[in-house]
C-alpha cells in the first residue's frame, strides 16, 4: 500500500471518531526505515484520538500498521495537539 | 437523532471506505437487533484485515463503535467479524478452556491461560461455568490479563 493512502487512512479514521473533522490533519515523514505519521487534532479531541487508558491510539495504530503490512515498512504514529 | 437504519448505512459506507483504502474487495453484510448490528465482511484473504489472534478485527471494531456512537444517548453495540474468523475463536478458546480445566483437574494445579482480551476471557469464563471440579478467576492488568483455572475439591 501506498504511504499516501496510510495517511488517507489514518485521516479517516481520525475524523470518523473526532468532533471537529475539518481540524484533523496528518503530516507524512518518510524515513529509510520508518515512515512516521503525525496525527494532529483540534485540543478538545485529543481525549477522543487517545481514548482511556490509550485505547484508541493503540487502535488506530494497529488498524494503520496492518494496512503497511504488504510494504513490510515500520509506521510510527505520532499524535500532537 | 439518527434511526439504526441510518446508523446501519453509515457503518456499511465507514467499512466501505476502510476496505477500499486497504485496497482489499470483499462484501460487507449488516445484520440487526435492537441495539445490536452485526457486521460480517467477507472476501478472498482477509487475514491482514483479521490480525494475529483478531487483533486488527478487535481494532477496527472499537473504532466502528465510536463512530457508531457518536452523539447518541443509547448505547448502540456493533460486531464487526470477517470470514466467520469470531465464531472459529471462539471454538478454538472453548477447546482449549476444556482442555486445560481437565488438566488443572486431574493434576490438581492451578493453570494459568495465556492473556486474552475481556471478550474472549468472558467465552471461557463461560464456557467452564458448569464445571464442579475446577473455577476460574481473572489475574494481571490489562493487557497482559489472563485466566487461571484453580482446581475444587
Amino acid at each position: 500500500m501506498h504511504e499516501n493512502s496510510l495517511k488517507e487512512l489514518l485521516i479517516f479514521l481520525a475524523q470518523s471518531i473526532v468532533d471537529d473533522p475539518d481540524q484533523v490533519t496528518v503530516d507524512l515523514s518518510q524515513g529509510d526505515r520508518a515512515d512516521i505519521l503525525t496525527l494532529k487534532v483540534a485540543p478538545d479531541d485529543m481525549g477522543k484520538v487517545i481514548g482511556k487508558k490509550g485505547r484508541i491510539a493503540t487502535a488506530l495504530r494497529t488498524i494503520v500498521r496492518a494496512a503497511a503490512t504488504r510494504e513490510g515498512k515500520h509506521i510510527i504514529i505520532e499524535i500532537v495537539d | 437523532m439518527e434511526s439504526q437504519n441510518e446508523k446501519r448505512d453509515d457503518i456499511k459506507e465507514f467499512l466501505d471506505r476502510i476496505l477500499e483504502l486497504f485496497d482489499i474487495q470483499a462484501t460487507i453484510e449488516v445484520a440487526e437487533e435492537p441495539s445490536l448490528v452485526t457486521v460480517n465482511i467477507e472476501g478472498e484473504d482477509l487475514s491482514i484485515l483479521i490480525g494475529s489472534r483478531g487483533r486488527t478485527l478487535n481494532a477496527l471494531q472499537q473504532i466502528v463503535n465510536v463512530y457508531a456512537n457518536k452523539g447518541r444517548d443509547e448505547w448502540l453495540k456493533v460486531i464487526v467479524d470477517a470470514q466467520g474468523y469470531r465464531e472459529r475463536r471462539r471454538q478454538t478458546l472453548e477447546e482449549y478452556a476444556k482442555k486445560m480445566a481437565d488438566q488443572a483437574a486431574s493434576e490438581k494445579r492451578t493453570v494459568p491461560l495465556e492473556p486474552m482480551n475481556s471478550f474472549e476471557r468472558r467465552i471461557v469464563h463461560c464456557s467452564l461455568l458448569e464445571r464442579q471440579d475446577i473455577r476460574t478467576e481473572s489475574q494481571g492488568e490489562e493487557p497482559e490479563r489472563y485466566i487461571v483455572i484453580i482446581p475444587e475439591g
